[in-house]
């Protein structure tokens, strides 16, 4: 790699919160790097069951669906995922997180709105921080898979 | 031939479901069951001997003791009279609603007023797994600063009740009370926050009246 960019990219672990209602420096990345492993053996029951309902012989493919406040680092799901399926049934398979942005009403207005941040979310209408719905974001599903059927 | 199949199923399901029949047990049986989360430290299992020995004669209590290794905690609890049973996760960071199910099948639950499930010392990852308990008690030392709730903003964001322990050490530590009970409640507006000294006992009442009412509530 040549040094041409200059301009390094800011790492996602030490975005600023810019908002002046919020703390001056949040971490943006999940708090939660260590429980993937146990997930991801959540996971690797639940396929083991599709597999059988399914008929499959071969898993291709999985997606998962990660929201920003499911507490899951997708970088050590992926990394869980390795370390756990070489050698047992689901080998080669691939692992897809679809990152889920959150979403909510704000408690006060109703509006709805894409917060920049999970831990402070002022509302762009009204500018209450404090009892927001969620609407979205909370999600840990496994959505499809990819199989081949038995040869 | 290559399929692809839409299943959307939680990952967590399996945990979910135990939880349900938790509660369920629980429900039928009336008892008030509480999470007890906080760092390793911050002072659970002093709660834990203080709040069993003076309630002793008000409540029937019992607790499930979650660590990695040795049954120290169980035995320090034993001590009070209440029923404990251990449970060592072998290096898991967190309990789960099977092991809690387990447990349970070791402890007299006839009469039982409240059960206290202590989890593994950890403010990261038992935030994640229910374990049919009607509230989550997180519990912070002022000895571990005032940017808990800051740092680790699932657990508070989930929890009903801040416990803010060690109140005794106050003096001696750069905890900023205000900021600490700030962010909690910028996380969860509802979060209920006692300041205590499980040691000293200062404060243990406004605890314990919590305690009574939601138990009252159960009935």
């Amino acid at each position: 790699m040549t040094g041409s960019n200059s301009n390094h990219q800011t790492p996602r672990a030490f975005s600023r919160v810019t908002h002046p209602t919020c703390p001056t420096e949040i971490y943006g990345v999940s708090q939660f790097p260590m429980h993937e492993m146990s997930i991801v053996q959540s996971i690797l029951g639940i396929l083991k069951e599709e597999m059988v309902k399914h008929d499959g012989h071969k898993l291709k493919k999985v997606v998962i669906k990660n929201g920003a406040l499911a507490g899951l680092v997708t970088e050590s799901l992926t990394f869980s995922w390795e370390a756990l399926i070489p050698g047992g049934p689901f080998e080669g398979a691939e692992l897809e997180v679809i990152e889920i942005p959150i979403k909510v009403a704000c408690g006060e207005c109703g509006e709805e709105f894409w917060p920049e941040h999970t831990k402070c979310m002022p509302c762009p209408k009204c500018e209450a921080l404090l009892g927001h719905t969620v609407l979205q974001g909370k999600e840990m599903l496994i959505d499809s898979i990819e199989i081949d059927d038995a040869e | 031939m290559s399929k692809e199949i839409t299943i959307v199923r939680k990952v967590l399901e399996a945990n979910d479901r135990l939880a349900e029949e938790l509660k369920n047990k629980f429900r039928v049986k009336k008892i008030l069951c509480l999470n007890l989360m906080s760092s390793p430290g911050a002072g659970k299992t002093t709660l834990l001997e203080r709040t069993l020995t003076d309630l002793k004669d008000e409540f029937k209590m019992a607790v499930i003791e979650g660590d990695l290794q040795t049954d120290n905690d169980a035995q320090r609890v034993a001590a009070t009279g209440a029923q404990a049973v251990q449970i060592n996760t072998e290096g898991g960071c967190h309990l789960d609603s099977g092991m809690v199910l387990d447990a349970l099948k070791s402890i007299d639950t006839e009469g039982l007023d409240i059960l206290f499930v202590e989890n593994v010392g950890n403010l990261v990852c038992p935030a994640e797994f229910d374990v049919g308990e009607d509230y989550k008690v997180t519990l912070l030392s002022v000895a571990e600063g005032d940017d808990k709730p800051e740092k680790y903003p699932f657990m508070f964001h989930i929890s009903s009740v801040m416990l803010l322990n060690k109140t005794d050490l106050l003096p001696y530590v750069d905890f900023d009370m205000k900021k600490a009970t700030g962010h909690a409640k910028k996380l969860n507006a509802d979060i209920e926050i006692f300041p205590i000294s499980a040691r000293t006992g200062e404060n243990m009442e406004d605890w314990y009246k919590w305690l009574r009412e939601k138990r009252a509530a159960k009935l």
